[in-house]
């Protein structure tokens, strides 16, 4: 992850500015009205503030700016991966019940990647351990590998391709 | 609140209960440290999933509303959850880095982060910043 | 009012001559004798009143409980002491102006001057003996300010150290005094308890009364055996020592005698203890007086030897010798003032206070040797000198006074105290001024300038006028005073210069053919008394000074060594030995109350408590496993606060323990990764006995208390919090309002112990100890993969929703569980995940405020909205809500204690923040994990 603090005196745009985070903002509006757990308009009208506000405070820790390009794979995606996870506990707890530990066979795969941001990449990452039977590890120096350590699999390729098919090409179409 | 939901909500619970059990059983069968660390990180998931579940499903049966903030637990473990497993796994892999024979190289020319030697370290993940004395 | 502003106007004028010192020494000057006049001035305006047998009194409650008013009343007594502050007061400025070097902090010690000033007014002005008592220790407190003046002095600092030690000790005695006699006089204002004379004299307390209060005066008024601090005291500037020691704080002693004279005096124990000091004192002091080469010092026996001669006379019981006491406090005040300024004078002239280096400075300096004759002549009781009036009366009273029915005794022993008393005299002032001139002063003397001379000299004319036309000069005023130390009408007298030749003149003149004999065989004498043995005041009191620092220090050391381990046994074992015997001593029954069944998940937990105790005890060498099994201690207990419905606190316990653990792992960083391993000793049996016994009977108690039924105070909470306090969320009402000010100390000590982490790890690394620090490695190999990506990028996303919930919690706080303290651990945790995930540096760079000014601004806001509740005349912190409609929004509640939370939050965020930072700032620049 390659950074450096941005002393450059770049000009912000407008909505760089004041909206440096905008699906943020979103979702701070979304959670401030599910804590409240009532839309009314006070609570719109504190949700707005506190999702203008807390962004452009707390730009400077996040100083790329994000945007979502294609917001609907996003709930593509989260059907997928919600259906991976169901699928993959059963699988999963088939195998820690009745499989007999000497014959798990857990290994290592190393994924190549060509998402390059650190948001996809933490997302992706986030994906991968959260279908069970598989953590991602570690990245590569070079943040082109993934490495993911599989409870077990036989196959290396079947899996490298499910991640990149699965995953991956959703997120090139969300994060750069 | 009728028998329907009462089931409905015993499922969830039950189900819940079944894949937290697995998690806590995998991590006192399975062999090695790796293999282990995939049980318990399975428990969050849909374990506690299927508890959280089974609450709103209470509360909606028995007063009628509809709770979300069982929604936003299951939204904060599912973000943090990965972060630790991913930790365990840089820890184990920076304290037993020469014994798994295993590993990959990820190419010819790079290494995974946490193995780097301390001569190639090229700083590619720390960050470079100007020393800043408070 | 205006006599309580007499008293107040020199305490808070204090300021200006310190503040007008940047303009020039005059300026300066001129504040400090404006403040001196004005309040002069008002004193006057009640001596038509005071002559009219009124009481001039204004009263404040100040401290009601404890019956301390802020209530000032002068009277006869009073306005004399007042006038002579205020009068020699002026006087010591103008001379202090021309006194001092240009190098001199004037303008503070003109501060000083005035802040002893108005202590000194307060002492004799107060009604209330409470009151009195805080201006009688702010006399010893601005007195130690002064004679420590020359704070880079040795002799000043142990002067001035010695002063407080006894005048402030003495007033502590005079304290618990007061206490008793306002006990059985039934109230504490002088001007009722003057009229219980008979009632405190036959109280069974009267001698502890006595005794208490007789120390507070003997130690201010220097009366032997607690002399000693006096002549110390001189290392003083000459101005100080003029209004301090001769004219003002010396008399307050005498004073307060006066002033309790018809409640305390008339019985045979005041008598002899009283006068006995006296006379042993005045004898004592005239004796040593005449062996001094000091001028200061000898001045200062003198002092303390008219002291006595005061303290006899009160001690005496006799009206007329109330009389000649107040005549006597005039008179010394007024030459011993200017002879304390001309030996200032000579000081400053010949660069020397040594009498044997000095003579024949009478042709040198002419005005200053007519002023220190006339002027010394008073003191020895010269006609027509002031002086000589009131040693006649003095020694005519002696002559009616008998001590254990012996008719001479008092009278010998005052002769012999003359006698003495004139061969100072003389010796001060012939040995300095007559004589064959010197050529070897240590500077050219010459008449010193107006300013120097001007004050003495005013006091000299003063003195000669009082001895020639008394009762025109003095006679009402010592007729005013007497009557009100009396508290009845004074007998007839009538002062005046020639009473014909009373056995009291016979005596006078004896004692001086006697004195000047005595000086002229001063040589053979002096070397008698520097070959004898005499037991040294100031050694005994270095001695038992010494001693009590010993027994501190050894106490200290061997109870507080450092050892964390032997701290925590005593304390252990000092509070379970207390409860034990609290426990032995009270009748115990068994309760009443049922006991619940346990259920499985109560019963999982308490083994699992247990099992982490037994874990941490046995493993405690490895401090991550400690850690980690307190931890499990901390959630187990937050489970039980949800299982025992207290939301609030199990959210506080979760965010308290996530913020300790990261505070810990960063400070076990710098400490070794295991604990050495101790060989088992007797002292872990010990210790082991004394923890089970601690946790057996604190397990007792709980027991017991929880099978008993008991009333708390729980139920008024909850019942008044919504209405009272406009919160449904009890915890959070009773934190923020009802017990409010306890949370603002709680957060003002949030803020200082922060500081002093902040303090002591910056004090660390820049400090002595931070080149070995720097040095300093782990010796872990630490991965190059500093910052884990997804960690980076998942705490990012998560700052500002974490932040967020933070708003939430805090919002919400008045009715639901949450509040100020916990939104503020959440932000402090989501902020320093900042700082771990993406590195010390960067994260500091990003955040936008300071810590110190967040700490600050919290207790800030917190202090305003208890202060807003005062301004609208209502107790401190006093809150309130009201609930407002707005337009489209619709109901809101805006509570006070909203700011207050705000406050509390700001606080503790910048508390643990600036803790937290800079530890991990400190393993940032240390060791191998240095970047």
């Amino acid at each position: 992850m390659e950074e450096t603090v941005s002393t450059s005196p770049e000009r912000k745009s407008f909505l760089q500015r004041w909206l440096p985070h905008p699906w943020t903002t979103v979702s701070l509006v979304l959670l401030w009205l599910a804590l409240q757990n009532s839309v009314s308009n006070g609570n719109l009208l504190v949700a707005l503030l506190l999702g203008i506000t807390l962004p452009i405070y707390t730009s400077s820790f996040w100083p790329q700016r994000q945007t979502l390009r294609n917001p609907f794979t996003v709930f593509e995606l989260v059907v997928i991966v919600m259906w991976d996870i169901g699928v993959a506990n059963v699988q999963v707890a088939w195998l820690v019940l009745f499989k007999d530990p000497s014959q798990i066979r857990s290994r290592w795969v190393s994924v190549p990647l060509e998402i390059v941001s650190s948001e996809a990449l933490t997302a992706l990452a986030a994906i991968v351990s959260l279908t069970p039977g598989t953590i991602s590890s570690d990245f590569s120096d070079d943040n082109r590998f993934l490495l993911v350590h599989c409870l077990d699999l036989e196959d290396a390729d079947s899996l490298i391709d499910s991640v990149k098919n699965r995953y991956e090409k959703r997120l090139k179409r969300i994060l750069i | 609140m009728n028998s329907f939901f009462e089931a409905l909500i015993a499922l969830h619970i039950v189900v819940g209960a079944f894949f937290i059990f697995v998690g806590s059983f995998g991590l006192l069968k399975l062999p090695s440290f790796m293999s282990r660390l995939h049980a318990p990180s399975k428990s969050t998931t849909l374990g506690v999933g299927g508890c959280l579940v089974a609450s709103m499903l209470q509360l909606w049966a028995a007063a009628g509303t509809i709770s979300v903030h069982e929604t936003l637990i299951t939204f904060f473990l599912f973000m943090t959850a990965p972060v630790t497993a991913h930790f365990l796994a840089l820890a184990y892999l920076h304290t037993q880095r020469s014994i798994d024979e295993s590993l990959p190289k990820p190419s010819p020319n790079s290494n995974w982060s946490t193995l780097l030697n301390e001569e190639s370290m090229t700083h590619s993940n720390s960050v470079r910043i100007s020393e800043k004395s408070k | 009012m205006s006599i309580a502003l007499i008293v107040l106007l020199p305490l808070l004028g204090a300021v200006f001559p310190a503040l007008m010192m940047r303009l020039g020494k005059n300026e300066s000057a001129i504040a400090a004798s404006s403040v001196t006049i004005l309040s002069l001035v008002l004193l006057l305006t009640n001596i038509f009143a005071i002559s009219q047998s009124t009481v001039p009194q204004a009263s404040w409650p100040w401290v009601p409980q404890i019956d301390l008013n802020a209530s000032f009343f002068v009277d006869g007594l009073g306005l004399l002491f007042a006038v002579m502050i205020l009068g020699i007061g002026l006087l010591v400025t103008v001379y202090a102006r021309f006194y001092l070097s240009p190098q001199e902090a004037l303008g503070r010690f003109f501060a000083y001057l005035l802040l002893f000033q108005g202590a000194m007014l307060g002492v004799v002005l107060s009604n209330n003996i409470l009151l009195l008592i805080v201006f009688w220790e702010l006399t010893s407190l601005s007195s130690f300010l002064l004679i420590g003046f020359k704070s880079d002095s040795q002799e000043g600092r142990q002067g001035a150290r010695m002063a407080l030690a006894v005048t402030a000790g003495g007033g502590l005695a005079l304290l618990a005094g007061m206490l008793l006699l306002g006990q059985v006089a039934g109230s504490f204002e002088l001007t009722e308890i003057l009229k219980e004379g008979e009632k405190i004299r036959s109280s069974p307390y009267y001698l502890s009364i006595l005794a208490l209060v007789l120390i507070g005066c003997f130690t201010k008024s220097a009366q032997f055996p607690f002399h000693f601090w006096l002549p110390h005291a001189m290392a003083a500037p000459t101005p100080v020592s003029a209004y301090l020691h001769s004219a003002t704080m010396v008399k307050a002693g005498i004073f307060l005698m006066l002033r309790l004279w018809p409640v305390l005096a008339g019985t045979q124990t005041w008598f002899y203890v009283v006068a006995g000091t006296g006379v042993i004192t005045m004898l004592i002091a005239a004796v040593i007086a005449l062996f001094r080469d000091d001028l200061k010092s000898i001045l200062a026996y003198s002092t303390i030897s008219h002291l006595g001669i005061m303290t006899m006379l009160v001690g005496f019981g006799s009206e007329m010798a109330v009389v000649a006491c107040v005549f006597h406090v005039i008179n010394h005040a007024i030459f011993k003032a200017a002879l304390f300024m001309n030996a200032g004078i000579v000081d400053h002239e010949t660069g020397t206070r040594d009498i044997s280096r000095l003579g024949g400075l009478a042709s040198l300096m002419p005005i200053s040797a007519i002023t220190a004759t006339l002027a010394a002549a008073s003191m020895v009781g010269v006609p027509p000198m002031n002086g000589f009036l009131s040693k006649e009366m003095m020694l005519e009273e002696v002559t009616h006074a008998t001590a254990i029915g012996v008719a001479w005794l008092l009278p010998g022993l005052v002769m012999l105290a003359s006698v003495f008393s004139v061969a100072y005299s003389l010796r001060f002032l012939l040995y300095t001024y007559f004589g064959p001139v010197r050529n070897d002063y240590p500077a050219k003397p010459h008449d010193p300038s107006r300013g120097l001379w001007l004050p003495p000299a005013c006091l000299v004319v003063l003195a000669i006028l009082i001895g020639l036309f008394p009762e025109a000069w003095a006679g009402s005023i010592t007729r005013l005073a007497s009557d009100a130390a009396l508290q009845s009408k004074s007998p007839k007298f009538h002062l005046s210069l020639w009473h014909g030749w009373t056995p009291a003149l016979m005596m006078s003149i004896f004692a001086f053919g006697c004195g000047a004999t005595a000086l002229s065989l001063y040589v053979p004498v002096r070397s008698i008394w520097n070959k004898a043995l005499l037991p040294d005041a100031k050694g005994l009191y270095d001695l038992s000074l010494n001693a009590c620092v010993r027994l501190a220090r050894i106490t200290t050391d061997r109870s507080f060594n450092g050892s964390l381990h032997r701290m925590l046994f005593l304390f252990v074992l000092a509070a379970s030995a207390l409860g034990g015997v609290v426990f032995a001593r009270s009748s115990y029954e068994r309760g009443e109350r049922e006991l619940l069944p346990i259920n499985t998940s109560m019963f999982v937990g308490w083994v699992l408590v247990i099992v982490a105790c037994f874990v941490l005890a046995w493993k405690h060498q490895s401090r991550l496993i400690a850690l980690l099994t307190v931890n499990i201690v901390g959630l187990i207990s937050s489970i039980a606060f949800i299982y025992l419905s207290a939301p609030d606190l199990a959210l506080t316990q979760i965010a308290v323990e996530v913020v300790t653990l990261i505070l810990m792992l960063l400070a076990l960083h710098f400490l070794p990764k295991e604990a050495i391993n101790e060989v088992i000793s007797w002292r872990q049996y010990r210790d082991i006995v004394l923890s089970v016994a601690v946790g057996a009977s604190v397990g007792f108690l709980c027991w017991a208390m929880m099978t008993h039924d008991f009333q708390s105070i729980s139920s008024y909470y909850i019942q008044h919090s919504k209405p009272l306090g406009g919160g449904a969320n009890v915890v959070n009402v009773i934190l923020v309002d009802f017990r409010g000010f306890d949370t603002f100390g709680e957060i003002t000590v949030i803020g200082i112990a922060a500081m002093a982490i902040y303090a002591m790890l910056d004090g660390m690394l820049t400090g002595p100890l931070s080149a070995t620090l720097l040095k300093w490695t782990s010796g872990l190999r630490f991965s190059p993969n500093r910052h884990p990506m997804m960690m980076v990028v998942v705490t990012r996303v998560m700052l500002p929703l974490a932040i967020l919930v933070a708003c939430y919690i805090f919002l919400r706080g008045h009715n639901l569980p949450g509040g100020g303290f916990i939104a503020a651990l959440v932000v402090s945790i989501a902020l320093i995940m900042q700082y771990m995930a993406s590195g010390f540096a960067w994260a500091d760079e990003r955040v936008h405020f300071d810590y110190h000014a967040l700490i600050g601004g919290g207790g800030l806001i917190a202090a305003i909205t208890g202060i807003g509740s005062i301004v609208l005349g209502k107790p401190f912190l006093t809150s309130g809500f009201k609930y407002v409609d707005f337009p489209f929004i619709g109901k809101v509640e805006l509570a006070s204690v909203s700011a207050f939370d705000l406050g509390v939050f700001l606080t503790v965020v910048g508390g643990v923040m600036l803790a937290l930072a800079n530890l991990s700032n400190l393993g940032r620049m240390t060791g191998d994990g240095k970047q």
